[in-house]
């Protein structure tokens, strides 16, 4: 055939310099270069001999050159095949660009992995802490109950059991609805006892969950009867306790254990593994209620509830019917409801309670250090593209298509970022694992944190941004590229928009460092406030143990007699130990458990006679109790305001009950400022008599005998509730914890304190033997770990954006050589170019601060809740953020600006 | 639309090259001045599509590349026709003129 069809040779030969061309194609770039520049030289010849001067020859040659008709852009590059040959030759390229350029290349990767694996890591806790759903069925059904009362200023209080009985009977939305109570028991089972977190539930409980036992069965219903029909001594245990202390026994079922030294409870099931709600429970009791109510199971807002909503119920609608229920109750029972409603929250977010917000805002501020790791790269990546412009115009020249290009850089970005995020997730893996050994560990759910699938897709995912946005700014930086750069002189070649897109992305940079940079000042801000906040004692020199005495140690008859004495000797035995100053007893330990609350009312009160509370619910009051011994306040060093404090003659001669008719003597009472403030916003406590509702066994009532200052007793960052105090020698009702100052520092005392404690009693679990600073400082954690982390993210954030500011002004520098030498030739003094230079490497960085300060007033807002005693607004954090950010500026700019500075005139000017 | 204009335009190149190879070898930049001059200046070839061209064509096996030397004894890269090349000028030369034809019946006939 004589066609114009190639034969099997020629295409074989086609083929195999198409193949060369692939393999060598640096070769085949050389070779075409040479063959370009030879045709100029004859295009500038011809134009030479039709009779114009060398310099219009050549300009006439170059833009011969670069007059390339618009349609060879879509030519394809003829060296390509197909597109995955493409790919693999843009990668090649990428490769060989990268070891061409390993300083670039390193410190891109370097960026992008901290960006990356800051992000990855963050989202690992985030996702499991706060994104996934919790592991029990049908989970966004789940909420948390609450009982609050705007007249006494109560948000969020525990519920009462009645309130808790007529939500199961009345509520239409709710299916069902549980209590929950948690304690630390002392659990004895095949000679050994250990101390274990012990929840007491309503039979509800498990199957409004959703889970299972692996064996045997969960607690009888109460079933809307009257009297529940189950017996009280059942226990239920969880998987880990069945393994680890009774061998996975599959014959669990019927065996007893020996709770608190006391009671003997019948194990009749086991969770299924992993289960541990509320509060890593290892075991549950029955906590039941059935119709029939006391008064005062009305009274006492002691339980944690939750509830599944019926399928299809929205969480407002839930509230709304609740509420109605609360309303009905006021109503009914005006002594113990009035005022008081029902609100509900879903229980995934009950359980997170304030660690949500703080996680998110550390994941958007991990995000921001990736985003200023993209721009930094990306402005590095532009700086490049610059510098192979010509390199670049060679391809154009050779009719590769705007596309293509496009295509080459951002598979090159791909390729960076791909680096970067292999980086990112090992970087994200470490960090992880580092984060949850800083992290507090009060932090729910941090146990179910996993590098799993999910977080490496995120890693993908913010790898591929990242890849999009580092070859995406380099191809709009050099959009004007043409041919007509490529025989320019080199060191001139850049085009406009390249600067200027640079100028955009350190902006960016700058704005983004603003904002993290605001965000973690203002969060350093408020831990400095919240740690160097009075509490309103003092820790330093204390020793706290708290203390769990079975309860089998004080049999009945007289238990109250017998625990007063038991405490009494501990104490005494305690307080000789060398170094200790002072030994007190106290019902809770400060910032380490929620203080009981009661009610109590004047006695004057109308309505109120003995132990019957006032008629009005706004006379029946709430405070916080606590018991103490006479040394509390001081051995805490919680100063007195006014009164007096407690002695050792406020003891009642015979503390245990009598029966209701014999009356009580009356006793004594001390209460904090904030109390006295709430009650007696005018007049004088001291001397007042009060009833407290779950005292009637010890004191007839109470007289107001002193006012202390007041101790932030809940948490740091709250302040305190009003308080009222008891004397132990007239309420020992329930067991002491210890506090002991010494002389001595206090975790020096802690061996022998324990020591003590055991060589006293051999049952007492000394392991809550802790310096009371450590409670105070982990009562920090959170706080100090967020404004940490923020802390550090800004830290990187400055550096990076440092470095972008140091390239982009060094960029300045290298290309205004020639023009500072002119200047400085023509009498510009160093400081004036240095000043130059600076003013104009900082155009972008004042641009981001601008822009940047917008956004931080917004993300300011966003953290709010996060302060503490700082307002979003706060001046000094955002002029010290800007003030930081742009003196970090400086510094980067000053070090090439100095260099350019230095410029000999004469020198600048003989490079070209 | 642009797409097949270029397409057009890049089918003549080709047969331009060809048809000028066919004479003697030549570098890039005398072939782009012979099929200026060829063509009384109508045409001028811009070097962002000769190039190409002359890639693709030796690609095909139409074209044969070499480095040699000029009579002013500077290097330069001559390409020289091949015989598939041949062939194929031979093809696309009745094409182009089949077409040409067709275009002019249909010119003339309007």
């Amino acid at each position: 055939m004589l066609d114009g069809r190639p034969t099997l040779g020629d295409r074989l030969r086609g083929a195999r310099r198409r193949l060369r061309a692939i393999l060598f194609r640096r070769a085949a770039d050389r070779d075409m270069s040479r063959e370009l520049a030879f045709h100029l030289e004859m295009e500038t010849e011809h134009n030479i001999r039709s009779g114009m001067e060398p310099g219009a020859a050549r300009r006439a040659a170059l833009l011969a050159f670069g007059g390339i008709s618009r349609f060879t852009e879509d030519v394809r590059d003829v060296r390509n095949v197909d597109w995955l040959e493409d790919l693999r030759q843009d990668l090649r390229q990428a490769i060989r660009a990268f070891r061409r350029a390993p300083a670039f290349t390193l410190a891109a990767i370097a960026a992008l992995s901290l960006g990356i694996g800051a992000n990855t890591a963050v989202f690992a806790v985030v996702h499991a802490v706060v994104l996934a759903p919790l592991p029990y069925s049908e989970p966004e059904r789940l909420v948390r109950l609450w009982e609050s009362n705007a007249g006494q200023r109560i948000e969020r209080s525990t519920v009462s059991p009645g309130t808790f009985v007529d939500l199961r009977e009345r509520s239409r939305t709710l299916e069902s609805v549980a209590l929950l109570g948690w304690r630390t028991m002392l659990l004895s089972a095949g000679g050994e006892s250990w101390e274990v977190g012990a929840a007491a539930v309503s039979p509800a409980f498990f199957d409004l969950l959703g889970v299972r036992t692996v064996v045997g069965t969960t607690f009888e219903p109460e079933d809307g009867k009257a009297k529940w029909a189950g017996t009280f001594d059942e226990v239920v245990i969880s998987h880990r306790v069945w393994r680890e202390r009774f061998g996975s026994d599959p014959g669990i079922v019927g065996r007893t254990v020996l709770m608190d030294y006391q009671w003997t409870y019948t194990i009749i099931g086991v969770m299924q593994p992993a289960f541990a709600f509320p509060d890593n429970a290892e075991i549950w009791v029955p906590l039941v209620y059935g119709r029939a109510l006391s008064p005062n199971e009305r009274q006492y807002r002691y339980y944690d509830a939750i509830g599944r909503m019926r399928p299809g119920v929205t969480l407002a609608q839930a509230t709304q019917d609740a509420a109605t229920i609360a309303s009905r109750l006021e109503a009914e029972h005006p002594a113990s409801n009035a005022g008081w409603t029902l609100h509900m929250a879903p229980l995934d977010r009950a359980i997170l309670g304030n660690t949500r917000p703080a996680l998110l805002v550390l994941l958007g501020l991990a995000g921001c250090v990736m985003l200023i790791a993209c721009g930094n790269v990306a402005t590095l990546a532009v700086a490049r593209a610059t510098a192979r412009q010509h390199e670049t115009a060679v391809r154009v020249a050779l009719g590769a298509g705007r596309r293509r290009l496009l295509r080459q850089w951002t598979t090159e970005g791909l390729a960076l970022a791909a680096l970067g995020g292999a980086g990112g997730v090992a970087v994200g893996y470490w960090s992880a694992e580092l984060l949850l050994a800083i992290a507090p560990t009060d932090i729910p759910r941090l146990d179910e944190v996993a590098f799993d699938g999910t977080v490496v897709l995120s890693a993908l995912l913010a790898t591929g941004v990242a890849g999009v946005l580092v070859g995406l700014a380099p191809a709009l930086g050099a959009r004007d590229t043409t041919a007509l750069h490529a025989m320019r002189s080199r060191t001139d070649a850049t085009s406009l928009a390249a600067s200027r897109t640079r100028e955009w992305l350190v902006g960016a940079q700058v704005a983004l460092t603003l904002v993290l940079t605001v965000a973690s000042v203002l969060l350093l801000r408020s831990f400095e406030r919240l740690r160097t906040t009075d509490l309103g004692f003092r820790s330093e020199g204390v020793l706290s143990a708290e203390l769990k005495v079975p309860g089998g140690r004080f049999p009945a008859p007289n238990r109250w007699t017998k625990r007063l004495d038991y405490f009494d000797r501990l104490i005494a035995d305690v307080g000789r130990l060398p170094g200790v100053r002072s030994v007190a007893g106290t019902t809770t330990i400060p910032l380490t458990a929620d203080v009981g609350s009661g009610s109590l009312w004047r006695t004057d009160a109308p309505g109120a006679k003995g132990q019957q509370p006032p008629t009005s619910a706004a006379d029946q009051w709430r405070a916080a109790i606590q018991v103490v011994t006479p040394a509390y306040f001081e051995t805490m060093a919680i100063p007195l305001a006014r009164g007096r404090g407690f002695d050792p003659a406020d003891r009642f001669a015979n503390v245990e009950p009598t029966d209701d008719e014999r009356p009580r003597p009356p006793g004594v009472a001390i209460i904090n400022e904030a109390m006295a403030r709430r009650f007696w916003p005018n007049g004088d406590p001291l001397g007042t008599t009060v009833s407290l509702l779950d005292d009637r066994s010890f004191a007839s009532y109470r007289t107001i005998v002193g006012v202390v200052r007041d101790v932030r007793a809940a948490s740091v960052n709250e302040t305190a509730e009003p308080t009222i105090y008891l004397p132990f020698g007239q309420h020992p009702g329930r067991g002491l914890s210890l506090v002991v100052r010494s002389s001595l520092p206090a975790a020096q005392l802690v061996s022998s304190v324990r020591d003590r404690l055991r060589a006293f009693d051999a049952a007492i679990s000394g392991s809550g033997v802790t310096p009371l600073n450590a409670i105070v400082g982990r009562a920090l954690a959170k706080p100090r770990f967020t404004a940490a982390l923020a802390g550090s993210f800004a830290t990187l954030a400055l550096v990076i954006a440092g470095i972008g500011v140091f390239g982009i002004v060094g960029f300045l520098v290298a290309r205004r050589t020639r023009e500072i030498g002119i200047r400085v030739a023509l009498g510009a003094r160093p400081s004036s170019v240095l000043w130059l230079v600076i003013r104009e490497g900082l155009r972008p960085v004042l641009l981001g601060v601008a822009v940047g300060g917008i956004a931080a007033v917004g993300t300011a807002f966003a953290i709010r809740a996060l302060l503490y005693d700082v307002a979003p607004l706060d001046p000094a954090s955002f002029i010290g953020a800007a003030a930081l950010l742009v003196a970090t500026s400086v510094l980067a700019a000053a070090l090439p600006a100095k260099r350019a500075a230095g410029v000999d005139p004469l020198e600048s000017l003989r490079r070209d | 639309m642009a797409r097949e204009q270029s397409d057009l335009l890049r089918g003549t190149l080709d047969l331009l090259i060809l048809r000028t190879l066919s004479a003697s070898p030549l570098h890039g930049w005398a072939l782009s001045q012979s099929i200026q001059q060829q063509s009384e200046n109508l045409l001028r070839v811009g070097q962002g599509s000769l190039y190409p061209a002359l890639q693709r064509l030796e690609q095909q096996g139409w074209i044969e590349s070499e480095w040699r030397t000029t009579d002013q004894n500077r290097p330069a890269k001559y390409y020289t026709l091949t015989a598939s090349g041949r062939r194929a000028l031979t093809t696309e030369t009745k094409n182009w003129r089949q077409y040409v034809r067709a275009v002019d019946l249909i010119l003339e006939g309007a």
